[in-house]
C-alpha cells in the first residue's frame, strides 16, 4: 500500500524514446517494463510526507476514521516508511515501520504499540492480516517494486474519460512472497500516473480488491493522487484515505526510520 | 404372563403404591449416581479434549517449555524449513468478580498473525470486532462470546470486572465472538486479548505458554515434530493438540477413578433396597402364588413374574435415573471442574450432555441391579408349593438355612480381597475392582447371620431398656430375617462406604498437615497466585533481595516448580536454596538421610527425590534422575528419597543454583520468608506489601493461613467424593423407610391384636422408631470393621497405585462421632412415617387384614 500511500505510483511513458532500440513487436505496442521504468523514474523522489486522514467503512456502513502522519525516504524497493497514527488520541502514538530487506526478500515491518511500550514484527505469513483493521492488509503497506513482477502489457482502457495502459503483473516470487496472483495495473497514458489496481489473490480469479485513486494534483512539481480507495470487493467494506499537507524532497533525520524512534514516546 | 402382571403385579403395586414407588426409588437413587457422575466425568475429559482442539484450530503441532516459551523462539522457528505459520498463545483461567458467570478462559492470541492458525476469524461473520487497532492499542481489549456476553450483560464497549493475580483488573468489551468453532472452547466462557497485553496480565515476562505451529503442505505431522526436535533440543516438548490433550486427560484420571468406586457403590447399596423390596413382596404374595401354582402355574412362570416386574422396575428406574442423573452431573461437573483447576490447573468446561452411550449404560445397570436382587426373591417364590403357601405362619416358622458353611464362604472371600490387597498380583482400576467384588460379596455372604447374632444377642438388652417397645421391635426384627438382614445389609454397606471413604479422606489430610508441619515453617509466603498448580504470575528472581533487606527478615527463600513431562507423566521438579531450607525443616527419609542430601544437593548438583518418583518409576539413591533442560538432557544422581506429598505424579528437588545454572531461569513461585526473633510477622508483611505494592500481586500468607489454604485444596480435591458420601447415606436412609413401611404392613395384624389387648398408639409408634434405630445401630456395628479394613484398602493400596503415596492409617474416629449423632436422627426421621402409620392402625380393620 506503501506504493499507493506513500508515492503514489508513478510510471513514465517512454514509447517514443524506446522505440528506435525495441525490437519489431515493440513498435505496436510499448513494452510494460518499460512504461513501469519510465514512470518511476518520472515521479521518483528522494522523500515524501503527508498528513492522512483514514476512514473505513464496513459493509454495513458503520464508518471508523483515524488520523496519521507518514513520512518516506528513497523509493520503491530501497524506501523507508514511517506511519505514525495521531487520532482518535485511544491510537495516538501507534506506528508502523518498514525497511528494506537486502536482496529482492520482502521488507521488515514493526508495529508499534505505546500502551505495551513494545514493538511487534509482522511475520511473512502474516502479511495478508488487515491493516490495522483497514481494507489495506501488510502486503499493501510495501513499497512497490516492478522488478518484482513479470509484466507485460494487456492493452487499453478509459477511464473516467482517462485513457490508461492496462499491464498485468505477476509476483515472481525470487526470494520474497506474494499473496497475490496477479495484479492488474491502469497507468494514465499522458502522465504515467496508476489510477487504478486490480488484486487478484493466489487461488482465484477474480480480482478481491480494487484500489482507485483520484483527486490527482501537482504539489510541488510532482503528481500525486490527494485520494485513495481500497474497496473490499467480497466483504462490502472501503477504506479511504485522504491526503493533506503533501510535501516531497524534504530532507528527513536519518534516526526517524529506526527501531528506536519506532519504539520512541511521541517519536516521529 | 401379560395376564399375570396386569393382574397380580399392578394390583399389588397399586395397593402397595409408597413400597413401590420406594423400591423404584432404590434403582433410581443407584442409577442417577451412576449416570450424573459418569456424564460428568465425560464432560470433564470431553472438554478438556475439546478446549484442546478448539484452541489449536489449525496448528499441527505445539512447542512448549517449562517455564514458558521465550518470544525469541517464534522467530527461530518462523525461519525453520517446512514451517508455514507460528502463533503465540497464553491461556489463563480467571475469575470474573461476579462469581456466578463462572471461570472464564482466557486465551491470549495474535491477532495481527492468528488468521493462518485458526479457522475462526476475528472479523466479518465470526466476530464483529468494532476496531482492530483500537483493540491492539488499548491493553485492556477483550473478545467475547456472544453468549457469555448476553449472560453478563456486556455489549461491545462497556466493561467487565475480573480477578487476575494484580487484583481487580476492569476489561473492555471490543467486540463479540459467534458461537462456533474456537469460540465454543471452555463452554463458551471465553475472553479473547492480544497475546502481548496477556504477557503484561499474567506477569509472563518475554514468554509464551506455547507456540502453535502450522506446517506446510507436504510435510507430515512426524517429520515435523523430528525437525523442530532436532532443531531445538530437548528443552522443549513439541507434541501435536491431540496428545497434549490426552495428557491432561490422563493427568485428571486419577482424580475421576475415585468416583467410579463412589457409583458402584451406590448401585450396589441399590441392588439391597431392590433384594429385599422384593424379597417383603414374595413373602406378602404367598397367597397369591399358592393360588397359582394350585391353577397350575409352573415354578418357572412364577419366577419369570417375579423377574418381568424386576424388569420394569429397573427399565422405568433406568430411565428415571438417566433423567435425574443429567439433571445433577451440571452441577457436579462444575464442581470436578473446580477441583481440576485447584489441584492441577487444568480446566475442562462443558455442557452435559446424555450420551446415547451413557444411557444405555444406565438402563443396562438399572435393568441388572434390579434382576440381581429380584433374582432370590423370585427364586424362593417359584419354589413355594400351593399347601405351603396356604399355611398360615409357616414360611415364618420355616427353619433357617445352615449358616456354617455361608460363614466360612464369606470369611474366604474376604480374606481373599485382604490378600489381593496386600499382594501386588492386580494393580490399578483391576486391583480396585477385584478386591471390592470379593470383599463386598464376602460381606453380603457375612452381614446376614452376623446381624442374627447381634439382633439375638441385642433382644435381652432392649427388652431390659424398652420394657413395652423393645420387646415388639425385637421381635419384628429377628420375626423376618430376611427384610432385616437385607436392610442391614444397605445400611452396613453404606457405612462400611462412609467410614472407608471418610477414614480415607481423614488419613489423607492428617498426613498432609502432619507434612506441612515439618515442612511449611517459615513465618510467611509470598505468592503471586492464588493457584498453586498453575501459577499465573512469576516473580522476577531480584525481588528476593528486595524483601531480605526489610526490617525484621532474617532469611529469604525463592521457591520455583516446573512441571516437565517424565516418562510420560507430568512430575514436578521444585529448586529452592537448600542451604537454609535445611536448617528449619524436618524431612521423612525413606532413603538416605540429612546430612547426605544437604550435602548431595549443596555441594554435588545431586537431587532429592520424592517417594512416590521412586516407587512409581523405581529410581532411588545411587540411580539418576535424566531431566531435559534447556541446555540438553542433565542427569542428576538422587542423594535421598524423602516421603513428600507435593505431587501425586512424583517429585525432584534441586537446589536453586543447580536450577539455576541449567535452566537459566530464575524466575519465583513463592518467597519463603523467615522473620527475626521477635519480630511480628504481621509488620513484615505489611513492610513486604508496601514494597510490592503496584509492581507485583503479592498474596501474602502466614503460615497458618497457608496451611489452611492447602487445606481447601485438598478439601476441593474431595469435594465431589463427599457427595457421593452423603448419597450413600441417602440410599441408607432409602433402606430403612422401605423396610420400615414394610415392617409395619407385614404386621397390621399383629399390631391390632396389640391394640386390642390394651397396647397405646405411642408404645407401638416408640416400638417402630426403636426398630430403626436397632436397624441403624447393627448396621453400623458391623460397619465397624469392614469400614476401617477398607479404609485400610484405600489408604494402602489404592493411594500407593493411583498417587505413589502410603498413607500411614487412621482410624476415622470424626467420622465415626459424626455418624453416632447422625444416624440415630436419620433412623428417627425415617421411621416418622411408619411409626406414625403403626400408631394409626385401627384395630377392626387390622384384624381383617390378611
Amino acid at each position: 500500500m506503501i506504493r499507493i500511500l506513500l508515492k503514489p505510483l508513478q510510471f513514465l511513458l517512454a514509447a517514443a524514446l524506446l522505440l528506435p532500440v525495441t525490437s519489431a513487436p515493440a513498435l505496436a505496442a510499448p513494452d510494460a517494463r518499460a512504461l513501469l521504468k519510465e514512470s518511476e523514474n518520472r515521479h521518483r523522489t528522494k522523500t515524501q510526507q503527508y498528513s492522512g486522514d483514514l476512514t473505513v467503512v464496513n459493509k454495513e456502513g458503520k464508518v471508523r476514521k483515524k488520523g496519521w502522519n507518514s513520512y518516506r525516504q528513497g523509493y520503491a524497493g530501497d524506501s523507508k516508511n514511517l506511519i505514525r497514527f495521531t487520532d482518535p488520541p485511544e491510537v495516538k502514538g501507534v506506528g508502523f515501520l518498514s525497511l528494506p530487506r537486502p536482496g529482492s526478500e520482502n521488507p521488515d515491518q514493526w508495529l508499534y504499540l505505546p500502551s505495551m511500550k513494545r514493538e511487534r514484527r509482522i511475520a511473512p505469513q502474516d502479511r495478508d492480516a488487515s491493516f490495522v483493521g483497514t481494507d489495506f492488509n501488510y502486503e499493501d503497506m510495501e513499497e512497490f517494486d516492478h522488478e518484482k513482477y513479470k509484466v507485460s502489457l494487456q492493452g487499453e482502457e478509459t477511464l473516467d474519460g482517462q485513457p490508461c495502459w492496462v499491464i498485468a503483473a505477476i509476483p515472481l516470487e525470487k526470494g520474497s512472497r506474494s499473496i497475490y496472483q496477479k495484479l492488474t495495473l491502469y497507468l494514465r497514458k499522458d502522465i504515467l500516473y496508476l489510477v487504478r489496481e486490480d488484486l487478484v489473490r493466489k487461488g482465484e480469479k477474480e480480482p478481491a480488491k480494487r484500489l482507485i485513486l483520484s483527486d490527482i494534483k501537482n504539489v510541488e512539481g510532482h503528481y500525486v493522487a490527494a485520494r485513495m480507495e481500497m474497496t473490499d470487493l467480497k466483504k462490502g467494506s472501503h477504506t479511504t484515505v485522504t491526503l493533506k499537507q503533501i510535501s516531497f524532497n524534504r530532507p528527513q533525520p536519518a534516526s526517524r526510520f529506526t527501531l528506536q524512534n519506532l519504539t520512541r514516546e511521541g517519536g516521529d | 404372563m401379560r395376564f399375570l402382571l396386569r393382574h397380580l403385579s399392578l394390583s399389588y403395586a397399586r395397593r402397595h403404591l409408597a413400597k413401590t414407588i420406594l423400591t423404584l426409588l432404590g434403582v433410581v437413587v443407584g442409577v442417577t449416581t451412576f449416570s450424573s457422575i459418569k456424564t460428568a466425568q465425560d464432560a470433564l475429559v470431553v472438554g478438556i479434549g475439546s478446549t484442546v482442539d478448539r484452541v489449536a484450530g489449525k496448528a499441527h503441532l505445539q512447542v512448549t517449555m517449562e517455564g514458558g516459551v521465550p518470544e525469541a523462539l517464534q522467530e527461530r522457528l518462523r525461519n525453520l524449513p517446512g514451517i508455514r505459520a507460528t502463533s503465540p498463545v497464553i491461556e489463563q483461567i480467571v475469575v470474573p468478580e461476579k462469581g456466578e458467570l463462572g471461570s472464564l478462559m482466557v486465551i491470549g492470541v495474535d491477532l495481527l498473525g492468528d488468521r493462518e492458525m485458526r479457522d475462526y476469524g476475528f472479523e466479518g461473520d465470526d466476530a464483529d470486532l468494532d476496531d482492530p487497532l483500537l483493540f491492539l492499542a488499548q491493553p485492556d481489549s477483550a473478545l467475547f462470546t456472544r453468549e457469555f456476553a448476553k449472560r453478563a450483560g456486556l455489549a461491545t464497549g462497556t466493561s467487565l470486572a475480573v480477578k487476575v493475580p494484580s487484583g481487580v483488573r476492569k476489561v473492555t468489551a471490543r467486540g463479540l465472538m459467534s458461537p462456533k468453532g474456537f469460540a465454543q472452547a471452555f463452554g463458551g466462557n471465553l475472553m479473547v486479548v492480544d497475546v502481548y497485553a496477556a504477557q503484561e496480565l499474567f506477569g509472563r515476562g518475554r514468554r509464551f505458554d506455547r507456540i502453535d505451529v502450522r506446517l506446510q503442505d507436504g510435510v507430515s505431522v512426524a517429520q515435523g515434530i523430528e525437525l523442530l526436535q532436532k532443531a531445538l533440543g530437548p528443552a522443549y516438548r513439541v507434541e501435536t493438540p491431540a496428545r497434549r490433550g490426552e495428557q491432561m486427560e490422563r493427568l485428571v484420571a486419577n482424580f475421576t477413578a475415585g468416583f467410579n468406586v463412589s457409583s458402584a457403590f451406590a448401585l450396589s447399596i441399590g441392588i439391597f433396597l431392590i433384594f429385599n423390596a422384593f424379597n417383603v413382596s414374595v413373602n406378602r404374595r404367598r397367597r397369591d402364588i399358592g393360588t397359582l401354582r394350585a391353577l397350575g402355574a409352573t415354578p418357572r412362570q412364577v419366577q419369570l413374574l417375579f423377574l418381568a416386574e424386576a424388569l420394569i422396575i429397573g427399565l422405568l428406574g433406568g430411565a428415571l435415573g438417566c433423567l435425574a442423573g443429567t439433571a445433577f452431573s451440571q452441577a457436579l461437573l462444575v464442581s470436578m471442574g473446580q477441583s481440576t483447576e485447584m489441584v492441577y490447573g487444568i480446566s475442562g468446561s462443558g455442557i452435559v450432555h446424555l450420551t446415547p452411550a451413557i444411557m444405555l449404560q444406565s438402563m443396562l445397570l438399572g435393568l441388572v441391579a434390579s434382576l440381581v436382587g429380584a433374582w432370590g426373591p423370585a427364586l424362593s417364590a417359584s419354589r413355594i408349593s400351593p399347601t405351603e403357601a396356604f399355611a398360615k405362619g409357616a414360611f415364618q416358622a420355616k427353619a433357617q438355612r445352615r449358616v456354617g458353611p455361608r460363614i466360612a464362604t464369606g470369611a474366604a472371600l474376604v480374606a481373599c480381597a485382604a490378600a489381593l490387597a496386600l499382594s501386588s498380583a492386580v494393580q490399578g482400576n483391576a486391583l480396585v475392582l477385584c478386591v471390592l467384588l470379593l470383599g463386598g460379596i464376602g460381606l453380603v455372604l457375612l452381614i446376614g447371620p452376623l446381624s442374627r447374632a447381634v439382633l439375638l444377642a441385642l433382644g435381652p438388652l432392649l427388652t431390659r431398656l424398652f420394657p413395652s417397645a423393645g420387646p415388639l421391635s425385637s421381635d419384628a426384627l429377628l420375626g423376618n430375617p430376611r427384610r432385616s438382614s437385607g436392610t442391614i445389609m444397605a445400611m452396613a454397606l453404606s457405612l462400611t462406604f462412609v467410614l472407608g471413604l471418610g477414614g480415607y479422606m481423614g488419613s489423607t489430610r492428617l498426613t498432609i498437615e502432619r507434612w506441612m508441619d515439618d515442612i511449611l515453617t517459615c513465618d510467611l509466603f509470598v505468592r503471586a497466585s492464588a493457584n498453586f498448580s498453575r501459577p499465573d504470575f512469576l516473580y522476577p528472581g531480584a525481588v528476593k533481595g528486595e524483601i531480605l533487606a526489610l526490617p525484621g527478615v532474617r532469611t529469604v527463600e525463592s521457591y520455583r516448580a516446573i512441571r516437565p513431562q517424565f516418562r510420560d507423566r507430568q512430575i514436578l521438579v521444585g529448586s529452592v536454596e537448600m542451604d537454609t531450607l535445611m536448617q528449619r525443616v524436618r524431612y521423612d527419609f525413606a532413603q538416605g538421610d540429612r546430612d547426605s542430601m544437604r550435602e548431595g544437593l549443596i555441594n554435588k548438583e545431586m537431587c532429592a527425590v520424592t517417594e512416590n518418583f521412586r516407587d512409581r518409576f523405581g529410581l532411588g539413591v545411587g540411580d539418576k534422575v535424566p531431566l531435559n533442560t534447556p541446555g540438553g538432557m542433565v542427569e542428576f544422581p538422587i542423594a535421598a528419597v524423602i516421603r513428600d506429598y507435593s505431587s501425586d505424579q512424583g517429585a525432584v528437588f534441586l537446589d536453586r543454583k543447580v536450577f539455576l545454572r541449567h535452566w537459566q531461569d530464575d524466575r519465583v513461585d513463592i518467597y519463603d520468608v523467615s522473620v527475626k526473633p521477635g519480630t511480628d510477622p504481621g509488620r513484615v508483611r505489611d513492610a513486604i506489601r508496601a514494597k510490592l505494592s503496584g509492581r507485583y500481586p503479592a498474596l501474602i500468607s502466614t503460615q497458618r493461613e497457608f496451611k489452611d489454604e492447602i487445606g481447601k485444596a485438598i478439601d476441593a480435591f474431595y469435594a465431589v467424593m463427599r457427595i457421593t458420601v452423603l448419597l450413600a447415606l441417602g440410599v441408607a436412609f432409602l433402606g430403612i423407610v422401605t423396610s420400615l413401611l414394610i415392617s409395619v404392613a407385614e404386621r397390621t395384624r399383629e399390631i391390632g391384636i396389640l391394640k386390642a389387648l390394651g397396647a397405646l398408639p405411642g408404645q407401638i409408634a416408640r416400638s417402630v422408631v426403636l426398630e430403626a434405630l436397632v436397624l441403624a445401630l447393627v448396621g453400623l456395628m458391623l460397619a465397624l470393621p469392614a469400614g476401617n479394613l477398607f479404609a485400610s484398602f484405600m489408604e494402602g493400596p489404592v493411594a500407593r497405585a493411583f498417587t505413589g503415596w502410603a498413607m500411614p492409617h487412621h482410624y476415622p474416629w470424626e467420622v465415626l462421632g459424626q455418624l453416632l449423632v447422625a444416624l440415630p436422627l436419620v433412623s428417627f426421621l425415617a421411621a416418622g412415617i411408619p411409626a406414625r402409620q403403626a400408631a394409626g392402625v385401627k384395630v377392626t380393620e387390622a384384624i381383617e387384614y390378611e
